[in-house]
Parts: structure tokens; C-alpha cells; sequence
């Protein structure tokens, strides 16, 4: 489970998530939902000890990564917008020293990384360079990674990013099976379809602040639109400029 | 641009800084300074000029022209041993964080301009090293100083030339496969690089015998004056001088533009050197948290081979030694033993490399479940392994020589071990859990090396008295060994 209790982040006089609050249930997964510099990837990287809160709580699986990140670290799995990767490694020697970090027995990650490199379909590239590999195959490298200790707490960021079809599918029938488990999971994309699809309650976060929460149904309601994307647009008070930036654009093309 | 550059790359070198990204006011402050390049720049020179004006007293006391001459030969070194050094482990530094990437997609024909003057700025500050000696000489003699000045660019621009070389060589080949050839192919690479960096370094041996023999190196001098830095003794023969100068610019001018281009070309597309696909099984192979984490540091230094120039320094350490040993067919006990202190010294300068070689991927450790104190024995252990490893075959070496040798490879593990305890103790010194990338300037280094000379001092104490309390000083070192883990355990 995550609590997050009037979060409040500061980069210096510039006020990034401003007193947000929000809770993720164990078997639930919360999308997290906002426009580009809104606040989402500060969230999560507070979620997972990487950045410190101006002030707030945080409680993930009731452990507080302001006072024990690495124990955090030990129970999330988190995949960021963009590969964080060894380059001059190779996948193989990547999920071994994954492995080795997180104490992750022998037997265990052989077995899982042989699930997951089979299920993502990169054998091929497993003693390749990673920074040799594209985009896509680099995130799935990243997403291997992030869930080879078996995490109790999944934050994904865009993770779907770069991923063919084909991985988007299995990763989203995994994020499914995770939540059968029990598991939370905090989802962020910008795929408005896919966070209908899949996400149990929804949080939409604008300029730092939390503006709505709840579940599709829920947001329906309060906007009065049919799909999450116009749900999106209205709350964010982005659909009449929308019109207008593409009228304008019309009369420059 | 190279100003947006410099800005950019002091920004990264903050923020990738625990000491400053913690402390708001600091953060503040070295951003500050990061976004003005004449404070960066000055501030760096400054810390240079004291070491500058120590070098030039020599010079303000010597009048013959031989003597300033031979000393100018072994000065001209700097400059050159400076732009290498800084080129190839900061040109492989900016664009492992990928300070050139938004520049790839840009009309731009020669993108690598930007990254020689950008290592340029970066080599400029050790001019305060080298410019008060010049200044000396043309305040004695004013066309030999601007000679003199002109030669210390030469050799700067040579330096930079080759460092770039290095960078284009070895740090822009991008394999699509590792594996045991791979590795095999790096080492041998590694080797090379090493023979190459030795040459340069045996050329600063000749520094000491220049001094100690100025008569019959001048005769050296003469037979090899073409050649830099002997080619800088010159400069009391101004015609000479200036005849060598242009042939220098000649040849060096097109070999840069033809290195940018290359350089450029890399950039923009690293040579892919494929090799043949074998789908095997995955095997882990599990190791305990630090050594899996040196033993990637590892890894990365044998694929990023410009990184290995941090680690050259011990090993100009030895090179005279050993070059001596074999002229005159002994090697003694003292000599051994000056050398293991030496490699444990100058091992402080494998701080650099350990911790620059993270790149930009520090955000995944700190995503992991590691403890400052288990990131920084990491970093001490990877510090320790080629400074040990030298130790170890010099004390082989010198027992073919005198078999008491052997008595000294206890000095082969602890001095570098303490030698690298005390640099990361000092640069992890911050509260917190938070793994991260502390600044490392060249005054932190030299200030790490008169640390680590008064603790040497203290060990090499009762050596003063004769080799026979070798095993008092022994004990001393292990003591402060046995300090340093105790103060690294409670980190």
C-alpha cells in the first residue's frame, strides 16, 4: 500500500507538487496522469526515496523513504520515463549485477530473467552492448530489471514507452496478474486509452496540485465527458486552447 | 555555444554533486559559478598560481641559459601531460552524459570544434602552473619568453591533439557484442594505451637527469631537438625556434582538422563493430554487493579504456625505476620500497576515474538498495586494484633482483588501501544515506596527496632509522589501516 499525505516539493522558490495527497490500495492500480511537467515523475521519484520532500508524508508498504530509502528500495520496482542504463554492459552482466545488488538468490534470477527475456523477446541481444540496443529494447532491459525481486510495490513511469505492441500487451497482462497478487502499482502514461483500460482509480495532477481522483466512472461523472481523454483536456482547462493552437497553426501551414 | 556548453557540463558536474545538491545554499552557489565561465575559469586558476609560483622561483634564480633552457625542456611537459590527461578522461566524461546529443540533430558541420574548445576552457586553468616560469624568463629575456610562451601552446595543442586522438581511437567504437575476444581485443587495447601513456611518462623521467646532468643533456638535447619537448630548448636560438615552431603548426594544423572531423564523424555515428550472435542460456553469477559493484566499475574501464589514464600515474612511478633496474642490472631494496610509497601516493589520482566512470547512470544506483558506505568501499576497492597490482610485480620484479623484496609486499596492499580509504572517507564525508558523485577538482587531488604524504610520512617514520625497523612501520600502517575501516564501518 501507498499513502502520500500533503506532499509538498520545492526546487528551490519554485513550488513543484504542492501539498498533494493520495492513497494506492494493495491490488490496485493508480494511474497517475497529468500534462508534461506537472509533477508525476517528482511524485514517484519521492516515492522511491531517490528525491527528499520539502514536507509531507510518505508511507510506501508503511515504511518511510525519508527515513529508510534503501528498505524502500528494497520493496519497490520502479521503471523511469527513460532508460537509466550501464551502456558498456550487456544485459547479461546488467541482471547479474542487478541480481548481486539486490541479493537476489542464484536460482531465482536465473529463472526470472530467463522468463523475462523470453517474454520480452531479447535473447538475442542478451551479450550486446545496451547502449548498442534501441530505445525499446533498452526500456525493456529497464523493465526486466525493475521487477526481478519480485516487488511488492511496482512505480512505473511512461513504461510503456518505445515497447512494440506486442511487449505492451504482455506488460499489461503482467501489471493485471501483479494486481490479482495484491500488488500496488502506480502507473503514469500518456496514453489516455491504455490508463482507461487498465487503472483501477485515476489522479490527475496539474500545475504541482491533485485536482481529481477516483475511478473512471467517477471522473465521468464530475466533467461530464465520456472519455478520459476529454476528461483530461477539460480538467486541465486545455480544450479550448487546443482549438485555438491548431486554428493558429492552420493559418501558418 | 561553447559558453552553453560550459555552462551545461558544470551544471551536470553539480547536480551530480551530493556535497552541493543536498545543501540548497551550496546548490546556489555552484550553480552560480558554473553559469559565469570567467568565475568558473578563475576561480580554478587561482588554485593553480601558488603551485605556478613555486615552480617559477627556480627560474627567478638561474640565469644560465643551458640550465633555463634544460628546465623549460621538462616544464614544456605540463602543458602537454595536462591536455592529454584532461582531453581523453573529459571528452569521454561529456559525452558519456550525452552533453552533445542535442547538437547531433543540428545543421552543424563540425560539432567537435565545440568539444576541443570546451576542453580547452577545461585545460586553460593549469596554465597558472606553467605561465609565471614563462613569465620569468620573458621578463630576462623578452623574445626567448614569447617563444617560450608560444611552446607552451604547442605543447598544449600536441597534448589536446593526442588526447583526442585517444578519445577517437578508443572511446567512440561502439561494439554490438562483449565476450571473451571482445575482452580479449580490450585488454590488448588497454596494453597498448598504457605503452603509449609510458612513453610520455618516461620522457618526464628525464626531467631529474636533465638537471643532474645539464652538460651532457644538452648534448641530448641537440641530437633530438626536433622532437617535443626538447624541441622548446630552442628558444635561445630564435631563428632556430621559430623555423621549428612553424614546422609544428604546419604539421600539427591539418592532423587537428583531420582529428575533429573524425571525432565529429564518431559523434555523430559511433563505428558499430559487429560481431557474430551466440543465443546462450542466462547463467547467473551472483557476488556479494560491493565486489558486484567494483567489478562492474571494472568492466567499464576495460571497455573505456581513455578511463585508464587516471591509474597511469603510479605506474610513471615505476617506469623509471624499472627502466633503471634493467641499465644497471640491480634493483635495491630502498628503490623498491620509495616506489610502493610513490604508487600508493599517486594512487589518490584513480579517485577520479572510479568516480567519473558512473557517467550519467547514477539515478539507477540510487534506485537500488545501496549504502553510501557500501558505494564508497566499492569505489575504494576499485580504486586499489591496478596501484596493488603495480606494487605487487615490483616487489616480483625486485626479488629477482634481492629476494628481501618480498619482505615489502605488505606495503603493496596497505598504502594503496589507506591511500584510497582516506581520499573516499574525505569526498563521502557528507551526512546521509544518499549514494552519490562528489566533485573531484585537481585541488581536492593535490590536497588528498599531502593528506595521504603526512600519513605516509608517519609510516615511512621509523624507516629513517634503518631498513631493520621495517616491521614497526609495517605495524604503524596497519594500525591506521585498521582506523580507516573502523571510520568507514561507522560512515
Amino acid at each position: 500500500m501507498i499513502e502520500v499525505e500533503g506532499l509538498l516539493k520545492k526546487f528551490g522558490e519554485k513550488i513543484v507538487l504542492n501539498g498533494i495527497s493520495f492513497r494506492v490500495n494493495n491490488g490496485e492500480i493508480y494511474g497517475l496522469l497529468g500534462p508534461n511537467g506537472s509533477g508525476k515523475s517528482t511524485t514517484m521519484k519521492i516515492l522511491v526515496g531517490i528525491v527528499q520532500p520539502t514536507s509531507g508524508q510518505v508511507l510506501v508498504d508503511g515504511v518511510d523513504p525519508t527515513r529508510d530509502s534503501i528498505k524502500v528500495k528494497e520493496i519497490v520496482g520502479y521503471v523511469p520515463e527513460t532508460p537509466v542504463l550501464y551502456e558498456s554492459l550487456t544485459p547479461r552482466e546488467f541482471f547479474n549485477f542487478i541480481g548481486s545488488v539486490r541479493g537476489i538468490p542464484k536460482e531465482k534470477l536465473e529463472e526470472r530473467v530467463s522468463q523475462f527475456v523470453e517474454a520480452f523477446g531479447i535473447e538475442e541481444y542478451l551479450d550486446q552492448f545496451i547502449g548498442t540496443l534501441s530505445f525499446g529494447t533498452q526500456q525493456k532491459v529497464s523493465l526486466i530489471s525493475a521487477l526481478l525481486h519480485d516487488p511488492q510495490v511496482l512505480i512505473l513511469d511512461e513504461a510503456m514507452n518505445g515497447l512494440d505492441p506486442k511487449s505492451a500487451r504482455i506488460l499489461r497482462e503482467l501489471l493485471l496478474e501483479f494486481k490479482k497478487e495484491g500488488r500496488s502499482i502506480i502507473f503514469s502514461t500518456h496514453i489516455l486509452p491504455l490508463a482507461e483500460m487498465i487503472c483501477d482509480r485515476i489522479g490527475l495532477i496539474y500545475k504541482g496540485e491533485l485536482i481529481v481522483e477516483g475511478t473512471m466512472g467517477e471522473l465521468k461523472e464530475r466533467a461530464h465527458e465520456e472519455n478520459l481523454e476529454d476528461i483530461f483536456l477539460k480538467l486541465t482547462e486545455s480544450k479550448d486552447e487546443v482549438y485555438n493552437i491548431v486554428q493558429a497553426l492552420k493559418g501558418t501551414l | 555555444m561553447i559558453r552553453i556548453l560550459y555552462r551545461e557540463l558544470h551544471y551536470q558536474i553539480a547536480k551530480r554533486n551530493p556535497l552541493v545538491v543536498n545543501d540548497e545554499k551550496q546548490f546556489k552557489k555552484a550553480i552560480k559559478n558554473a553559469m559565469s565561465l570567467r568565475r568558473g575559469l578563475g576561480v580554478q586558476t587561482f588554485g593553480f598560481i601558488p603551485f605556478g609560483l613555486l615552480m617559477a622561483s627556480t627560474f627567478v634564480f638561474t640565469n644560465d641559459r643551458l640550465v633555463l633552457a634544460s628546465l623549460m625542456v621538462s616544464l614544456a611537459l605540463l602543458p602537454f601531460v595536462f591536455a592529454m590527461y584532461v582531453t581523453a578522461i573529459q571528452a569521454s566524461y561529456v559525452l558519456s552524459i550525452g552533453l552533445f546529443k542535442p547538437l547531433e540533430a543540428l545543421p552543424i558541420r563540425l560539432g567537435s570544434k565545440y568539444l576541443s574548445g570546451l576542453l580547452f576552457l577545461e585545460v586553460s586553468p593549469a596554465l597558472g602552473v606553467i605561465l609565471p616560469s614563462v613569465f620569468v624568463i620573458m621578463a630576462k629575456y623578452p623574445l626567448e619568453g614569447i617563444l617560450a610562451l608560444l611552446w607552451v601552446f604547442i605543447g598544449l595543442f600536441l597534448g589536446h591533439m593526442l588526447g583526442l586522438a585517444i578519445v577517437n581511437f578508443f572511446a567512440l567504437k561502439v561494439h554490438q557484442r562483449a565476450g571473451k575476444g571482445h575482452t580479449l581485443k580490450s585488454l590488448v587495447k588497454a596494453v597498448f594505451f598504457l605503452l603509449f601513456i609510458g612513453m610520455f611518462m618516461a620522457m618526464n623521467y628525464l626531467q631529474y637527469y636533465i638537471r643532474e646532468h645539464s652538460e651532457e643533456v644538452a648534448r641530448i638535447i641537440g641530437k633530438y631537438f626536433i622532437a617535443y619537448p626538447f624541441s622548446v630548448a630552442s628558444i635561445f636560438e630564435p631563428s632556430r625556434s621559430v623555423g621549428l615552431l612553424m614546422i609544428y603548426v604546419a604539421i600539427i594544423a591539418p592532423v587537428y582538422y583531420l582529428t575533429l572531423r573524425a571525432v565529429w564523424k564518431k559523434i555523430l555515428e559511433p563505428s558499430v563493430v559487429s560481431e557474430k550472435i551466440f543465443v546462450s542460456r542466462f547463467k547467473a553469477k551472483i557476488t556479494n554487493k560491493i565486489l558486484a559493484l567494483t567489478l562492474k566499475d571494472f568492466r567499464m574501464f576495460v571497455r573505456k579504456p581513455a578511463m585508464l589514464v587516471a591509474f597511469l600515474i603510479p605506474l610513471y612511478m615505476v617506469l623509471p625505476t624499472i627502466v633503471d633496474a634493467f641499465r644497471k642490472g640491480q634493483l635495491s631494496l630502498l628503490n623498491v620500497l620509495v616506489v610502493l610509497f610513490m604508487v600508493g601516493l599517486f594512487s589518490v589520482a584513480g579517485a577520479d576515474a572510479v568516480l567519473k566512470v558512473e557517467g550519467n547512470v547514477l539515478e539507477l544506483l540510487k534506485t537500488l538498495p545501496i549504502r553510501k558506505k557500501e558505494f564508497m568501499l566499492s569505489k575504494i576497492l576499485s580504486m586499489t586494484v591496478v596501484p596493488i597490482t603495480i606494487g605487487v610485480l615490483i616487489v616480483i620484479f625486485g626479488a629477482r633482483y634481492d629476494v628481501d623484496s618480498l619482505l615489502l609486499l605488505p606495503y603493496a596492499f596497505m598504502l594503496p588501501l589507506i591511500s584510497a580509504s582516506i581520499t573516499m572517507l574525505y569526498l563521502f564525508r557528507y551526512t546521509g544515506e544518499d549514494i552519490g558523485i562528489p566533485e573531484l577538482s585537481w585541488l581536492h587531488m593535490i590536497f588528498m596527496i599531502i593528506i595521504v604524504g603526512i600519513v605516509f610520512a608517519l609510516i615511512a617514520a621509523p624507516l629513517v632509522f634503518g631498513l631493520k625497523h621495517l616491521f614497526v612501520s609495517q605495524e604503524i600502517a596497519l594500525g591506521i589501516l585498521f582506523i580507516l575501516f573502523i571510520i568507514a564501518k561507522k560512515h
